[in-house]
């Protein structure tokens, strides 16, 4: 099927719903093209692309709520689609929460945000082939400890997005996104008791809307390698506390911990740590975060959010003052307040509260600077699993990273745990770098914790 | 939704030499054809309103050409022939002999494999549903004034797989699969803390009993008040027993994804080039099974048409395999295990586990727990993760008790435990004669995909591991 064909089956679905008598719905039409190139060591050993076209309908009906999703797109499946979605409304209860958002908030972005990329929704494969074997070739050149890979992807991701409502919205939009990461693995010979030589691995990847904002592979390989380098020979630390530097990766991840916190879904439940919190100070003053979703070109960004409002820079932390939660219309009424765009396309159910470029504002000092005024310390790199209660605030993650030894990094450490309450730790940050990663959302830079809880079994 | 499935399987079926003819049109040892219908329900329930209901029908196929160790994979939601035949051309960019392979007419051969779970008609209405669901939260907020909300959820999916390989053979499976969660937040003396439970498997709402709702609220409800009243558990490295049952997923995390071939093919895996060495102590028998009858993790074929079985993983210590599919038991010599699993049409299958457990020994629960001056009782584990290659984990403790003197005295708050599995397959020092399979909610997750799968264990006790402490300062 064809855009054209798109708009005008989205338009249709809410043509027939209204003559179905069902007053109150939202519709969404995704269309997604993906296209994944794989290599491991010298060789491309996979090629795949997948086409996903689903319809989503959410139906309101005197407050009560459903919801429903299908591949079939034939009249008379929408048909079917729309009955038994009305039906099932009255199964849920009332909620004066339940609707769309107020109309006086819909709309689509105008500005030119550069989401698309007709290199990536077309992509050209034998360019992609040549890319991801030159990521492999420069991980196997950086040194010759690289002795084996996991495997390296390069994929084109292609979206039509199509939404239509009762209130006589019609928007859409096309976005694209390239991503390439690879993942050397290293002999570590240097601790003998084990079974066998341990090995170790790590990766480096980019991701960008548009192929040209993609960093070359030879340097994503390069990148990679030299992390999976720094892991060999890795000790156990005791049990320690000392100032803690997080890497953009990790640090980044722990900004995801506070959005979860910042969420509307949690704090309308009364579940997270941050509820009370509105309008005290949590962190430092030079703590600013804010959630930009048109940023031009940036992987968050988007005209529109799943419910069809039209989406505003938020700020959300403010000299280290929490200002603002994140919510889509429900988890808004919820907290008697309105949607500040933040709902998610969704297919089925609720739209979930989701970031788009959730980012924690970079500050003016080199990571080198940071790691520089520390006597004894650990520079976090990587963590395993996740460990945070949004709830209870209590964080404790397993994690791996580098000592930091009067100033400078010294040898690997791995096989430790970090713990605090999250309250602590954002209390914690003194310093944030100038280094921020684009490459993901949310997205930190480097940030120094005043000290955390390690432990280890190590001496 | 079985006339959308039979429709498609005929259409499919009659065609299946035009769509390989173009899947081996460039060369490739091997071509399948993968279609499904899934039907979906799911309801979800908050302080004893049922908040929403949703349904999903999602259909599609896939076609994928295997050629030594490369893939090629095509997968479409529009299931017409001229659409599969598409993908199937897509898949085929794959090869690189450029030698077509020609395909005579197919007499399809329908392959019968025993069944361990089967779909069957579900006879409760909507409104029956959600009054299981009440009853369910009804007795997380009966079990104190503590208890302040309660999510809970119900999702049931009949899953119908179509299955046809290049050399004629064909296969169906009906998967149906029930899954039940619930969440808790009790207060207390101005503590707040959160209490979990789910269960299901592959069986219908026959699962979902009165008297089973009501053990999963109040399971979830006991929990978070547990939570309340627990210390902070204590950090250093102490001897640690797990309890029967969920805290399989340890065996999971730590051992199974290392015995996966694909990453023994790579050499990426801790146990490559093991089969036939000691990697644990010799009370160690660690087995992944499909046969479970209407667990969460059973399977009668895989997604490749392997008809499942127990794999033997680890014999008395001793590395007797890897779960295999189709691309790495040829590529290694080695048996096919029925391990070849995926997501959905959309994705293409490697090896996964299924029922993961170790077996049962022979020592008494309590005579374990008594063997213990200091140490960490566990029920289960709240979710954690290991490396492969160094076998590096870190796992998070639930239902955790100290053990003083030989019993179980104060709750404790989740321990984190930091270990590397394959030396805690070494320090498994005692095997009770209690092996429990988990009532099924795990999911796995690799490469992007979570399958549904089973754990197990008996009561074991692991003779030193590091306890990382809940570390906040409270």
């Amino acid at each position: 099927m064809e855009s054209s064909d798109y708009r005008t089956l989205i338009d249709d679905v809410i043509k027939r719903a209204g003559r179905l008598g069902i007053k109150e719905i939202e519709a969404t039409l995704a269309a997604r093209k993906k296209t994944v190139v794989k290599a491991r060591i010298d060789h491309i050993v996979g090629v795949e692309s997948t086409t996903t076209r689903n319809l989503g309908i959410r139906i309101y009906r005197d407050g009560r709520f459903a919801s429903s999703s299908t591949t079939d797109l034939s009249e008379k499946s929408i048909d079917r689609l729309l009955k038994s979605c009305y039906i099932d409304a009255s199964v849920s209860e009332k909620d004066v929460a339940n609707g769309m958002p107020e109309k006086n908030l819909l709309g689509a972005a105008e500005k030119e945000i550069n989401i698309h990329d007709p290199k990536i929704a077309e992509p050209d494969l034998e360019q992609m082939k040549k890319a991801i074997l030159a990521a492999e070739k420069a991980a196997f050149s950086y040194d010759e400890r690289i002795i084996n890979s996991e495997e390296s992807a390069f994929s084109c991701s292609a979206a039509e997005i199509f939404f239509a409502n009762s209130l006589d919205l019609r928007s859409e939009y096309r976005s694209t996104k390239a991503t390439i990461y690879t993942r050397p693995v290293a002999e570590d010979n240097t601790n003998a008791e084990n079974l066998q030589g341990k090995k170790q691995g790590d990766f480096w990847f980019s991701s960008a809307r548009h192929l040209s904002n993609l960093l070359p592979p030879k340097e994503i390989g390069t990148e990679a390698a030299r992390r999976t380098l720094q892991r060999v020979g890795s000790r156990q630390p005791g049990t320690e506390i000392v100032p803690v530097v997080f890497d953009p990766i990790t640090a980044s991840e722990m900004l995801g911990n506070i959005l979860e916190a910042v969420s509307g879904t949690l704090v309308y439940r009364d579940a997270s740590v941050l509820t009370d919190k509105i309008g005290s100070k949590i962190a430092n003053d030079i703590i600013y975060v804010d959630d930009d979703p048109l940023i031009p070109s940036a992987l968050g960004t988007r005209p529109f959010d799943g419910e069809g409002v039209l989406p505003k820079k938020l700020p959300v932390v403010e000299g280290g003052k929490l200002v603002n939660f994140l919510h889509n219309s429900f988890t808004a009424a919820k907290c008697s307040t309105s949607s500040t765009g933040h709902a998610g396309i969704s297919l089925n159910g609720r739209p979930p509260v989701t970031c788009s470029n959730f980012r924690l504002r970079p500050g003016n000092t080199s990571p080198e600077k940071i790691i520089s005024e520390i006597k004894n310390g650990v520079y976090v790199t990587s963590f395993s699993g996740k460990g945070f209660n949004a709830t209870s605030g209590l964080f404790s993650q397993g994690a791996a990273g580098i000592r930091i030894s009067n100033g400078k990094l010294t040898y690997p450490l791995s096989g430790f745990t970090l713990a605090g309450n999250i309250l602590e730790i954002l209390r914690g940050i003194t310093a944030v770098g100038n280094d921020p990663l684009d490459a993901l959302t949310p997205s930190s830079p480097t940030i120094k914790i005043k000290t955390m809880q390690l432990a280890g079994s190590g001496i | 939704m079985d006339k959308v499935f039979l429709e498609a399987k005929s259409r499919i079926k009659n065609s299946s030499d035009r769509i390989f003819s173009c899947a081996l049109s460039h060369g490739g040892d091997f071509a399948d054809i993968y279609y499904e219908s899934t039907e979906r329900l799911f309801i979800t329930m908050e302080d004893l309103e049922i908040k929403e209901v949703n349904r999903q029908l999602r259909t599609g196929a896939s076609v994928r050409v295997i050629e030594g160790e490369r893939v090629g994979f095509g997968s479409t939601e529009i299931s017409t022939v001229e659409s599969i035949e598409e993908i199937a051309r897509i898949a085929a960019r794959i090869s690189q002999n450029n030698q077509k392979k020609e395909i005579g007419k197919f007499n399809l051969k329908q392959i019968q494999t025993p069944k361990y779970y089967s779909i069957k008609e579900d006879n409760t209405g909507i409104e029956e549903k959600c009054d299981l669901l009440k009853m369910l939260q009804e007795s997380a907020f009966a079990a104190d004034a503590g208890v302040k909300k309660v999510d809970s959820s119900l999702t049931l999916i009949n899953k119908r797989v179509l299955i046809i390989t290049s050399d004629g053979q064909f296969f169906e499976d009906d998967r149906p699969m029930i899954s039940v969660r619930n969440q808790v937040i009790a207060e207390s003396a101005g503590k707040r803390e959160k209490g979990a439970s789910g269960g299901g498997g592959r069986i219908g709402m026959s699962y979902l009993t009165a008297d089973r709702a009501k053990q999963l609220g109040e399971k979830a409800a006991s929990e978070a008040l547990r939570l309340i009243k627990s210390a902070d558990a204590p950090a250093g490295e102490f001897p640690v027993v797990l309890a029967p049952g969920d805290a399989g997923v340890l065996l999971h995390e730590a051992v199974g994804h290392g015995l996966e071939a694909d990453f023994n093919r790579k050499k990426t895996s801790y146990y490559s080039d093991h089969i036939g060495d000691r990697v644990a102590s010799e009370l160690c028998t660690v087995i992944d099974d499909g046969t479970i009858k209407e667990n969460r993790g059973s399977l009668n074929i895989d997604d490749e048409g392997t008809a499942t079985g127990q794999t033997v993983l680890i014999e008395n210590g001793i590395l007797r395999g890897y779960m295999t599919d189709r691309l790495n038991s040829k590529l290694m010599n080695l048996p096919l295990t029925g391990n070849g699993r995926r997501q959905s049409f959309s994705h293409p299958p490697f090896p996964r586990m299924r029922i993961t457990y170790l077996d049962g020994g022979y020592h008494k629960p309590e005579e374990i727990i008594k063997s213990v001056k200091k140490g960490i009782y566990a029920d289960g584990f709240a979710g954690g993760q290991v490396d492969i290659m160094s076998g590096d984990f870190v796992f998070v403790t639930r239902g955790t008790y100290l053990i003083e003197n030989g019993s179980l005295t104060s709750p404790l708050k989740g321990a984190t435990i930091v270990g590397n599995g394959p030396e805690v397959l070494n320090k498994i020092s005692m095997v009770g004669d209690d092996l429990e399979i988990s009532d099924g909610k795990w999911s796995c997750g690799k490469e992007g995909q979570a399958v549904p799968v089973g754990v197990g264990t008996p009561t074991i006790k692991i003779s030193a591991i590091t306890v990382g402490g809940t570390g906040g300062k409270q």
